[in-house]
């Protein structure tokens, strides 16, 4: 979802610094540097997530099923094809929104871990969860139908009652979310597995 | 277009790579780190949204008029995994360059650098010189260019979008080529 995914890049690469403060503290320690080596290798991971994890798992969710991805908040994302360019600017407008996000959350984390506020991490990036979860769940029901816009808010003869649930698989939707969480979760499990396993050598 | 998003990608990378010469040839691997993240920035926030702009907006130009899946994409699983594809063809090839520049700078043929991505430049015109019927004709699906429905290049809103994603990535490359350029001068005389 793109109220989920935005987020998401900056909750990883927060964690992500979360995760590897010993690392990173003993990096810049010794390098002396604003920005040593392993501020870039770091970097380098989240973007990589954030470009090829939660991008491409949004965007092909954004391709294949667009109500849905947006939880109907706007007609646009469904109206891309030939609509003209301000449209068509919205999936990538997404992409970039994700690569900045994760790129932000690094930097700030960052900033916060070297200047002696690493208190300050766990709670925003918690905080940033429970926040997007609210916003999502405040959106019931619409994370468990798939249709379109005009039958989520029941314009131009259209109903809610004609959307299918997510559950009975219509369009091949429920296999290709499923595909995509397995996706994401392996190379979640994958990122902090590797993390810790540098912070702890 | 998909056939000039490739060459540009591999562009790209190469001239990141000419960038940012004197910290690649060094071996600190801090420089190599930061050239590594800068490269992998530029090709997710720069480049990927310029053919994601194309592919959901005017799909059939993007892909060269070649197929008719593209015009279908919604609802369909497999027709919309080619979104992870996209993702391969653009960060892909802009790492490759990368990869490739500096390779042949830590080789001193730097020279070499140079003349590849003057090459992917000279066949990008060339491609675009020889699809120039299907690049400056443009119609909204694989059907209607069939059917020869066409409206012209420089006609809005195509024209519009066109441009400014052109700008974006052209305007990111340059400024993006000084700033490494400068930073690159800079550890040279430091060192």
């Amino acid at each position: 979802m793109v109220q989920i995914d935005i987020p998401a890049a900056f909750v990883v690469s927060m964690l992500s610094i979360d995760l590897g403060r010993k690392v990173l503290k003993e990096g810049a320690e010794k390098s002396g540097e604003a920005k040593p080596a392993i501020y870039y290798r770091y970097l380098f991971r989240s973007v990589f997530f954030a470009g090829f994890v939660i991008a491409p798992a949004g965007i092909y969710l954004l391709s294949g099923w667009p109500g849905w991805e947006q939880i109907y908040w706007s007609k646009r994302f469904e109206e891309v094809m030939h609509t003209g360019w301000v449209n068509a600017l919205l999936p990538a407008l997404f992409v970039m929104a994700i690569v900045f996000a994760g790129y932000y959350g690094h930097t700030l984390g960052y900033r916060w871990l070297v200047s002696g506020k690493a208190k300050y991490l766990r709670p925003t990036y918690i905080g940033v969860l429970v926040a997007v979860s609210i916003v999502v769940l405040s959106c019931y029901p619409s994370f468990f139908l798939m249709g379109t816009y005009d039958q989520y808010h029941n314009l131009n003869d259209q109903t809610r009652e004609s959307m299918a649930s997510v559950w009975s698989n219509p369009y091949g939707f429920s296999v290709a979310w499923i595909t995509v969480m397995i996706y994401f979760a392996v190379a979640m499990a994958y990122l902090i597995l590797t993390i810790r396993k540098e912070n702890r050598g | 277009m998909l056939a000039i998003d490739i060459p540009i990608a591999l562009l790209a990378g190469q001239a990141l790579a000419e960038s940012g010469k004197n910290m690649l040839k060094s071996d600190d691997p801090n420089q190599h780190y930061f050239m590594k993240s800068i490269v992998l920035l530029f090709a997710v926030f720069f480049i990927t949204p310029v053919p994601f702009y194309f592919f959901l907006g005017w799909p059939a130009w993007e892909v060269n008029f070649l197929w008719r899946w593209q015009d279908h994409i919604h609802d369909s699983p497999i027709k919309a995994a080619v979104s992870f594809a996209i993702f391969l063809f653009t960060v892909g090839p802009t790492y490759i360059g990368f990869l490739i520049g500096k390779y042949w700078l830590r080789k001193g043929q730097d020279v070499l650098v140079r003349i590849g991505y003057i090459l992917m430049a000279v066949l990008v015109g060339v491609i675009v010189y020889v699809t120039r019927d299907i690049t400056f004709n443009i119609a909204s699906t694989y059907d209607k260019f069939q059917a020869e429905e066409f409206y012209s290049f420089w006609s809005h809103p195509f024209f519009t979008g066109w441009l400014l994603v052109t700008i974006y990535f052209w305007g990111a490359l340059f400024v993006c080529y000084l700033c490494i350029r400068k930073k690159d001068k800079q550890y040279s005389d430091a060192v």
